[in-house]
């Protein structure tokens, strides 16, 4: 009798704990260390354990921390495992110095010290929702590539897909995906692929030397902020309607914009520069608006009214050839484009640049190895 | 008895042969070594590297007069394994290549050509209720992938909803 209730005093502590295990905090490297658990770096997750929690046993609120190297995949990695509001499932890549447990900002990683995953003709994703993805890179030539699905964020991500016709870098789907501050670029496929039954968001994003740099598809409503897209075929593709492209600079694609028969849509605050044909419609949609962009194509319109705050002649950027974007003093886009509404009941000049750069006294010169402090839904995500 | 020999002098070479610094953890996706002196490569383990060649099953990528390569945890997929290569743990070694359906496909060579047998992504195909079996791969070439066509099913069910 003593031992059944030993017994059932010992189940009771252990039950729960098998049964509805706690979210966790694990640490991967590529090789891995120690016993290979995942509870600190000396026990850090190597490939392959890492590759069998994510599929099997991620849970809502279970972070992990891949410190820089390649991964190279030999087959897909994937769940379709959700988080929530509260405790979304975050993976984040940190630099290889990292030693604390948990590591902070200071070790996030940026550029070639993200962690790469090599996929090859493989891939890794979640069709979960509530994830949140930072600082990697990603090579493949898979048909999706890197999903990102309901209220799913991935920021500081860059990848390429070299793969056939048609495939895409980032695939973002479902309900409500963003996407900020990431890279894409695809020779034969699609960039940024908005693919999404509401709202998807990309947001400080770069799409370069792809067939599209974004494609909207679907019934989306796609938001397409503050962003680059540059050296594509299409700099935007949209296949769909109600689609709002704001403060982006579309530089030396083909068409800038591809618009087809996509109505509704809201089209302002863009640079929209040096490519063969600006924006390109295959019948005019009154219900769309253009307007407060800069346009300076070797044409400009095709069957699109461009608004009558528009604004010509060469914007000045610094060196958009060599991917330096910022404004040149002088620059016809300086505090030219729609600014905050006095009627919204503010005072004063809120003034406002056309295209990405929102600093008068920027020279150029490249990217800054840190990221400012970014706001999505009122709360900070860096 | 010969066996257990055999092990003997293979297990060490398999297990601490020297790690190739220069060549392992590295993406070389679709990169051709074959005019890389063979001596970069020789009596060395190449760990944790990606040498998958997208579209071109069984394609030569190494250079001749290899002797006591090892790869471990290494994505292989498409290369061809010659002589003096040795596979030790962890690697892939698929052949793939894309058919009609826009989509890449595990293949076998039947008869001097390369014939689909699965899916590469098949638990993708099985979720989205595609067919995993070859003799469903279009005749012709399609202008959308299988799932693509899918995905976009999906999405207006879940909008009717």
């Amino acid at each position: 009798m003593k031992k059944f209730l030993l017994f059932l005093l010992i189940s009771s502590f252990l039950l729960p704990s098998i049964c509805f295990g706690a979210a966790a905090t694990m640490y991967v490297t590529v090789a891995g260390a120690g016993t290979k658990a995942g509870g600190d770096w000396d026990n850090a997750m190597g490939l392959a354990e890492w590759d069998t929690d994510f599929s099997g046993s991620v849970e809502a609120g279970d972070i992990y921390y891949v410190k820089q190297g390649t991964y190279t995949h030999t087959s897909a990695m994937t769940s379709g495992t959700g988080g929530s509001a509260t405790a979304p499932i975050q993976v984040i890549g940190v630099v290889t110095a990292t030693t604390e447990t948990p590591p902070d900002s200071t070790r996030w990683a940026y550029g070639d010290d993200r962690p790469l995953l090599a996929a090859g003709g493989n891939t890794v994703y979640s069709t979960g929702s509530y994830w949140l993805w930072r600082n990697f890179r990603m090579t493949t030539t898979d048909t999706h590539a890197f999903r990102v699905y309901t209220n799913s964020i991935a920021i500081n991500v860059y990848v390429n897909n070299s793969g056939s016709s048609g495939r895409r870098a980032f695939y973002i789907a479902a309900d409500s995906p963003s996407l900020i501050l990431c890279e894409a670029e695809n020779a034969n496929g699609r960039a940024f692929e908005l693919n999404s039954t509401r709202f998807p968001r990309a947001e400080n994003c770069y799409a370069h030397d792809s067939t599209d740099g974004f494609l909207t598809l679907n019934t989306g409503g796609g938001l397409i902020l503050d962003s680059i897209s540059s050296s594509n075929t299409n700099g935007i593709n949209l296949g769909t309607t109600h689609n709002t492209i704001r403060g982006t600079t579309i530089y030396g694609n083909t068409v800038g914009i591809l618009g087809g028969t996509s109505g509704n849509n809201t089209i302002t605050n863009n640079i929209i520069s040096e490519n063969a044909t600006g924006a390109s419609w295959g019948t005019e949609q009154a219900s769309n608006v253009f307007d407060y962009n800069s346009w300076f194509n070797t044409a400009d319109v095709v069957n699109v009214t461009t608004g009558s705050n528009s604004v010509t002649g060469n914007p000045l950027m610094n060196n958009p050839a060599s991917g330096d974007f910022t404004l040149t003093t002088g620059s016809p886009a300086l505090d030219s484009g729609m600014k905050m509404n006095v009627n919204m009941g503010t005072v004063g000049d809120y003034k406002k640049n056309i295209g990405v750069d929102q600093d008068d006294n920027e020279s150029g010169g490249g990217g800054s190895s840190a990221e400012a402090t970014l706001i999505l839904n009122g709360v900070a995500i860096n | 008895m010969y066996k257990w020999i055999l092990l003997f002098l293979l297990i060490p070479s398999v297990a601490f042969g020297a790690v190739n610094e220069k060549y392992s953890y590295k993406d070389l996706m679709d990169i051709d070594l074959s005019k890389i002196n063979a001596s970069e490569f020789n009596n060395s383990t190449i760990v944790g590297s990606n040498f998958y060649q997208q579209e071109s099953p069984d394609k030569d990528i190494f250079p001749n007069g290899l002797t006591g390569v090892i790869f471990e945890k290494c994505n292989l997929d498409n290369v061809k394994i010659k002589d003096g290569m040795v596979l030790g743990l962890g690697n892939s070694n698929r052949q793939i290549k894309i058919q009609n359906d826009l989509e890449d496909w595990k293949v076998e060579k039947v008869l001097g050509s390369w014939k689909a047998k699965e899916p590469l992504n098949k638990a993708n195909f099985i979720e989205l209720g595609i067919s995993i079996d070859a003799k469903d791969i279009p005749a012709i070439k399609q202008d959308k992938s299988a799932t693509e066509i899918k995905y976009e099913e999906v999405s207006i069910i879940s909008i009717d909803k």
